[in-house]
């Protein structure tokens, strides 16, 4: 956090360009908020959710986005607490585009649940022995640690910090910012882990079923080492198309990159770890139930859908991003980051419908599970309100503390 | 959520739980609480020229984080 003294003006584009810029995903946010009141005034048969499939689109968008937001935790973490200082120069865009996603995953759930005047019922009687409770209690409250987070970025606004209270607030805040780094990373640990280790103890669905230690799967621990993976390749990505889109220095080259090894050395770790798992599932845990391996994956949730999580979206993206010269290179760091994301979500679709889809009682067939224009346009309403968020973020806070030693010539 | 809400029994996964709830919960709100109070002291009593609210630990200044690449 900076002074008021200390901050500098920086070069942003018109308001002309920014609202024609923003009226575009503005209109898909109103195309979501027609599709969210068809679900809550009609209910839930606007979507392609049935007695097979109780999680759909929505529910594997939550899951998502939220391994997808681990990078705020993370970095805040790897920062506030472990001191690796070159994530100052983007910890600011990580809170945000945290913050983006668990309040698009939360907002998506009220409408996921149905009748969210209810929502309540699961913190007021709450079921402790259910992974969702400890879901949702976490993920609650670290949306509320990252808004406390959020504080101090939007109070060093100029306009803001003109208010005495509310700059003190901001940089007091900013100043014990490592309490709130490790109740997120204590919070996060949890609710990540327990978003996949909901679906290792479905006994009744070997698919996802595995074994793991004491109340854990083992997919608990790979939910955690996955999200912790993907994060900071989301951040990456995200700097980095900024960056592309405003034409200016945000961050300097090195810590894209040494952003990206770190992801890589995750998703490395995380791959080995998920291949044991597999393996041992394949072989041990699903036989022991009744079924073979191969009779889990059919058209349209076949093969293809693991070799893309393991292999396209798994050890490709690792090895593009191990080797200094790709991730060096723009094109090769973006394809890496890109995959890296791209193999989480094909992860918690798979935890999400593939496990539905496979049938368990002998009357039961295969199913397919078809999202409706309705549910499409939440997914779309959340990317907008994200996109919105950012872009109001980006330009009126002072997101990236290099920008203005960066673009050095450019400045208004 | 409370020992009055119906169904809410005295068991080790309420104890657990909840405590480590509510611990949580204590945590961030007196956190803010001395945030709260000591802005409003400096709001107040004026604030020191270069004074970062203990944020010093962290770099600050570009020159900083530069010399941290």
């Amino acid at each position: 956090m900076s002074s008021a003294n200390e901050l500098p003006q920086l070069e942003r584009c018109s308001n002309k360009k920014f609202l024609l810029w923003i009226s575009f995903w503005a209109l898909l946010l109103l195309w979501g908020l027609f599709g969210a009141f068809l679900c809550l005034f009609k209910g839930l048969n606007q979507t392609g959710m049935n007695n097979y499939f109780v999680f759909g689109l929505w529910i594997t968008v939550d899951l998502a986005v939220i391994g997808l937001g681990a990078g705020a935790f993370f970095s805040g973490f790897l920062f506030y607490v472990l001191k690796v200082d070159y994530l100052k120069e983007l910890i600011g865009a990580a809170v945000v585009i945290g913050f983006i996603c668990y309040s698009g995953a939360v907002g998506m759930l009220t409408i996921d649940i149905g009748q969210p005047l209810r929502g309540y019922f699961s913190f007021w009687h709450a079921n402790v022995h259910s992974m969702l409770t400890e879901v949702i209690f976490c993920i609650t409250t670290y949306l509320f640690v990252l808004t406390i987070e959020f504080v101090p970025l939007i109070t060093e606004n100029k306009t803001i910090r003109e208010i005495a209270f509310l700059r003190y607030f901001g940089e007091n805040l900013h100043g014990i910012m490592v309490v709130f780094a490790l109740v997120g990373t204590f919070l996060s640990f949890f609710h990540q882990g327990s978003l996949g280790g909901m679906f290792g103890v479905l006994f009744a669905r070997p698919f996802s079923y595995r074994s793991g230690i004491a109340i854990w799967p083992w997919t608990f621990f790979l939910s955690i080492l996955s999200a912790i993976a993907a994060g900071p390749s989301l951040t990456t990505l995200v700097v980095w198309t900024t960056q592309k889109l405003t034409g200016r220095r945000l961050v300097s080259r090195s810590t894209l990159s040494r952003l990206a090894k770190l992801s890589a050395i995750l998703l490395v770790v995380y791959l080995v770890l998920k291949a044991a798992d597999t393996i041992y599932w394949a072989n041990v845990t699903a036989p022991s139930m009744g079924f073979k391996f191969t009779s889990f994956y059919r058209p349209p949730y076949g093969m293809w859908l693991l070799f893309c999580e393991f292999y396209l979206f798994g050890l490709v993206p690792a090895i593009i991003l191990l080797i200094p010269k790709a991730r060096d290179t723009d094109f090769w760091l973006v394809i890496g980051c890109l995959f890296t994301c791209a193999g989480i979500v094909i992860n918690r679709f798979s935890l999400a419908i593939q496990t539905s889809a496979i049938p368990v009682l002998p009357f039961e067939r295969f199913m397919i599970y078809h999202p409706t224009w309705q549910e499409w346009s939440i997914v779309g309403a959340i990317i907008g309100y994200g996109v919105i968020v950012f872009s109001l973020a980006y330009r009126y806070l002072h997101l990236f503390p290099r920008e203005h030693e960066l673009n050095g010539s450019n400045i208004s | 959520m409370w020992p009055t809400i119906f169904e809410f029994n005295w068991d080790t996964g309420h104890m657990i739980f909840l405590g480590v709830f509510y611990s949580v919960l204590i945590v961030i709100a007196t956190a803010l609480v001395y945030v709260s109070a000591r802005s409003i002291i400096e709001t107040f009593n004026g604030h020191e020229d270069g004074h970062h609210s203990g944020a010093g630990a962290v770099p600050e200044t570009s020159e900083e984080i530069a010399g941290s690449d």
